[in-house]
């Protein structure tokens, strides 16, 4: 079993890990495409992710391919044509994405949400993943979300999760915080939203923190657990990290995350020093 | 895992090149800043690129381009000789960048990551024209559509338990 982080380019987050890598407590990486688009990759950071490919443990992780989204074959294109140069150079364990669609028509919804159930959003799935599949030349994965508009929606993405990764043989990315957001949201039990997921094909495990949003509804005042990766992981999360690991027979690395400009303070640095120590004594790697 | 010399080295330079320079630092001079890619001019990480992908030229225009440990760990020392003289430089231009960067992505708590281009590109969202849709005839339900739930062998997902009395509390169905 590995313990990784996933990568963030800026200096800050470059600050907060440096003691991890010195220490040699981080087994693997994890690599958002989209963060080089927007900047160019600093020398440090194409230093690790040529080690950490080189050794066979990096991942790809992607944002906006947003594969649920329906007739969306141009932008999916357009994200491959994007992402190629990085298929091509960097030594990738898998590459995964998020199950969702991001757009209607020519707009942008900004994050991925949960498709409508049916076999069009599967069949949508399936022939996006498999795009991405043949792009990367690697195994493809998905991950699962933490929005979900009502309960059933749980049921149909872990339904969905099962169908397309049996019929492109992906992998689960099995995002627990992404989990607990579902769970406190709907008020529904997590280990039992567990089980609903297709855990055998589990190779990826993200753990992260997140943050709350209230809103005024005509029920009162509701709170809104969000997957917002800007603070410590939540003691459920670890919890459900101590219920998931027997299930998952073929996973092979947990990855913690937070964004890079969360970790400036001292004090969250030290709580992401804290987890990364937690998840590989939960994970029984040898310090 | 622990982490090559040249690596490690490379990840602990956090210094813009012009701090380098200051420093007395030749490594940075202009036929490696020339030949290293340019660098956004807003990225304080990019101009340490500058300074890192120059020693890089350097160590291959010598000849040693062997991938051997000893040519990375000696390209590791030399980064990291940089980091101990350009220490005792003032890196002002530093501060500002990473301050305004931090500030800014600690403004909006619900950034994720930033893939986007330029936002004063992205195209305005259009709204969309009301269209009253015609009547829909009562269909039955087509078969392909009927057993979408229905489990394949290879995986049995379970059920979630039904809740009790007025359905879904956030939608009604069930």
């Amino acid at each position: 079993m590995q313990v990784g982080v996933s990568l963030m380019l800026d200096e800050v987050f470059r600050e907060a890990v440096l003691p991890l890598f010195e220490a040699g407590h981080v087994d693997a990486l994890e690599y958002s495409f989209e963060l080089g688009w927007a900047r160019q990759r600093p020398a440090w950071a194409e230093g690790l992710l040529g080690f950490y490919g080189a050794q066979g443990r990096l991942w790809g992780h992607g944002v906006t391919y947003a594969p649920s989204s329906a007739d969306a074959e141009a932008s999916q294109r357009a994200w491959l044509k994007r992402a190629a140069p990085d298929l091509a150079a960097l030594d990738l364990r898998g590459v995964s994405e998020h199950v969702g669609f991001m757009g209607v028509d020519d707009a942008d919804v900004g994050a991925p949400l949960p498709p409508p159930p049916g076999d069009a959003s599967i069949d949508v799935t399936v022939r996006a993943m498999r795009a991405l599949r043949e792009a990367a030349a690697v195994s493809v994965g998905l991950e699962n979300l933490g929005l979900a508009f009502c309960a059933a929606d749980a049921e149909t993405g872990a339904h969905l999760l099962h169908r397309v990764l049996e019929r492109v043989d992906g992998f689960l990315v099995l995002d627990l915080h992404n989990l607990h957001c579902q769970a406190v949201n709907l008020g529904l039990e997590a280990p039992t939203l567990l089980r609903l997921l297709p855990l055998q094909r589990a190779r990826v495990v993200h753990v992260s923190g997140g943050s709350w949003s209230e809103h005024q509804s005509e029920r009162g005042l509701v709170r809104w657990r969000r997957d917002t990766h800007d603070g410590p992981v939540p003691a459920e999360v670890f919890a459900l990290l101590h219920a998931a690991l027997p299930l998952c027979p073929n996973l092979e690395v947990v990855m913690l995350e937070q964004l890079g400009p969360t970790l400036g303070e001292a004090r969250a640095a030290s709580d992401f020093a804290a987890d990364l120590g937690r998840l590989r004594s939960i994970c029984g790697v040898s310090s | 895992m622990r982490l090559p010399a040249s690596v490690l080295g490379s990840l602990r330079v956090g210094l813009s090149a012009t701090a380098l320079l200051a420093a007395g630092c030749d490594q940075a001079d202009s036929q490696g800043v020339a030949s290293a890619p340019a660098p956004d001019s807003q990225s304080v990480a990019g101009s340490v690129d500058v300074a890192v992908n120059a020693l890089a030229l350097r160590h291959s225009a010598a000849g040693s381009n062997s991938t051997t440990v000893a040519d990375q760990d000696a390209l590791g020392e030399e980064v990291e000789d940089l980091v101990r003289s350009a220490a005792e430089v003032r890196v002002a231009e530093l501060s500002p960048a990473v301050s305004a960067g931090a500030a800014a992505a600690q403004g909006d708590p619900t950034a994720f990551v930033p893939f986007a281009d330029d936002p004063r590109a992205a195209r305005p969202i259009e709204p969309r024209p009301r269209v009253r849709a015609p009547k829909a005839r009562q269909r039955a339900v087509p078969r392909h559509d009927r057993h979408w739930a229905a489990p394949s062998p290879a995986s049995t997902p379970q059920p979630l338990p039904k809740w009790s009395d007025g359905g879904c509390p956030a939608c009604g169905r069930g």
